[in-house]
């Protein structure tokens, strides 16, 4: 049952990302034109298709982040707790799959929105210099990974991991807020920013009381001088291994996040 | 109860300054058509929603076929909710293939058929329909199921009177016989013909539940009648 709620998911919301990736693309493409033909140096009314282009551009962009922020919203609480939510909670699927399905999609249109920006950026500045020095990056890069073996491949790895699991208990801890809000019988959504806020304290408290716990004199000077004593390769073990744990970390809010939310939506679910 | 197909336990259900359902019990037979008439804010929709697990009961419990309202009664029941509860971006086509998906026991030829009598064109999104037309659409995918039990919540309400009789026919003819219809109405004279028992409920209670035969018989009443005794303001 998945598989079709996602389905069904990926369908709701594809018709709004999928316009403005394609305008950003035409978009960029325009904005080589101009360069190509050096409108960009010409003077007077010349110039003004590639500045008002470029600030389209630019707006489509911010407009493409700030939509995947509204969707991941706007679909959880339209679709399960408004109206439609008559549909969605008479459908023979386990609540879990709902929220599965809107995080897994979530997550999709913010990595998709990530790699349609860079993208972009390559069509309208790619040049031969731009090229060489890319070239160059990924030549490095490779050199990296095979120099530092397999703890440089891990900390790219754990840097995407982490990257993931951040996005993924964002979406998560902004459902609970909203299922929160819902039981507030006005203002439903200034309740569920409210709760967000709360949430974020709560974090920020428990993050703060773990890390001066860990933070005394002795602490530091045992570090600075166990991190001195390090070669290369266990500097980058040390990195790896604070990098694994902060995802672990991360995840743990994720989890409660998504657990408390499958209870709301699961035991006290009360749509109006 | 063996031949019951709805079971209602000390059934209670409060919201912030108002009882809505309080302690209710109450069975609904098997393979009948039962009419669940109270007024305004009577409870009717309150029950009806519990039934269909997008409401917590307070206390008391709510059972079909003697399971809790989850996954598989959601299999066996189909529910027609008060309110447009469809997206408005999808046509009545994607609509029907989306019926499908999820559910085992939806009969596209069905739809498709009751959609052609109505002069429904399945192409037409939601977004351009009027709100009697969507309940049209809304009622053809519930009833295009073969479920255990159906759950209708003011089934006419938004519809002229004239589709009313169609409407009615259309629940009748397409309900198989072991399947149970639970309709919520103060409509009562359109739906008088078709019922074969009634509830009363009021301000969160039940009145009375009896077959219609015996108020016609005992009383000498219509529904109708007994409805505005009972309810006299």
């Amino acid at each position: 049952m998945l598989g079709k709620l996602l389905k069904y998911e990926i369908r709701a919301t594809r018709r709004i990302f999928l316009p403005l990736y394609g305008l950003i693309v035409v978009c960029a493409l325009l904005i080589r034109t101009f360069t190509a033909l050096n409108l960009q140096h010409a003077n007077g009314m010349a110039s003004v298709p590639f500045i008002i282009t470029m600030i389209i551009y630019c707006l489509l962009i911010a407009a493409t982040f700030v939509m995947t922020l509204i969707v991941t919203i706007q679909r959880f609480n339209k679709n399960l707790l408004g109206d439609e939510g008559y549909l969605s909670f008479t459908l023979p699927v386990k609540v879990h799959s709902q929220i599965d399905s809107k995080m897994i999609v979530s997550l999709l249109w913010t990595v998709v929105s990530l790699i349609i920006a860079v993208g972009s950026v390559l069509i309208l500045a790619s040049n031969d210099v731009t090229w060489e020095q890319m070239s160059k990056f990924w030549s490095d890069l490779g050199q990296f990974f095979t120099e530092y073996g397999g703890w440089g491949t891990a900390i790219f790895l754990e840097a995407i991991v982490a990257m993931l699991v951040g996005s993924l208990t964002f979406i998560v801890q902004i459902y609970a807020s909203v299922s929160v809000g819902n039981f507030s019988s006005k203002h439903k959504l200034l309740a569920a920013f409210g709760t967000f806020i709360g949430f974020m304290v709560v974090e920020e408290i428990i993050s703060s009381l773990l890390f001066t716990a860990g933070q005394n004199a002795q602490f530091t000077q045992w570090f600075g001088w166990y991190w001195s004593g390090l070669d290369l390769t266990g500097k980058f073990q040390t990195v790896s291994a604070s990098l694994g744990l902060s995802i672990l970390y991360e995840a743990v809010f994720g989890v409660a996040f998504y657990f408390f939310t499958n209870w709301l939506l699961s035991r006290k679910l009360n749509l109006e | 109860m063996e031949n019951s197909i709805v079971e209602c336990r000390n059934l209670t259900k409060v919201f912030p300054g108002c009882v809505a359902l309080s302690s209710v019990n109450l069975s609904i037979p098997k393979g009948q058509i039962v009419g669940l008439l109270g007024p305004n804010g009577s409870g009717k929709s309150t029950m009806i929603k519990l039934i269909n697990g997008l409401l917590t009961p307070t206390s008391g419990e709510v059972t079909i076929k003697g399971m809790k309202p989850g996954v598989e009664t959601k299999k066996i029941v189909s529910y027609l909710p008060e309110r447009t509860y469809l997206n408005d971006w999808m046509s009545v086509q994607n609509l029907i293939d989306y019926f499908g998906d999820f559910y085992a026991n939806f009969r596209k030829e069905k739809a498709y058929d009751m959609l052609q009598r109505l002069h429904i064109n399945p192409n037409d999104r939601l977004k351009t329909m009027s709100k009697g037309t969507k309940e049209k659409v809304q009622l053809i995918l519930v009833m295009s199921r073969e479920a255990e039990l159906y759950v209708l919540d003011e089934p006419i309400g938004g519809v002229d009177p004239a589709a009313r009789d169609y409407i009615l026919d259309t629940i009748i003819s397409n309900y198989t016989e072991n399947a149970t219809l639970l309709i919520s109405t103060h409509l009562i004279t359109d739906v008088e013909k078709i019922l074969d028992g009634v509830i009363f409920i009021n301000k969160g209670n039940i009145v009375l539940t009896s077959t219609v035969d015996a108020i016609r018989e005992k009383e000498n009443k219509s529904v109708d009648t007994l409805f505005r005794e009972v309810f006299k303001c």
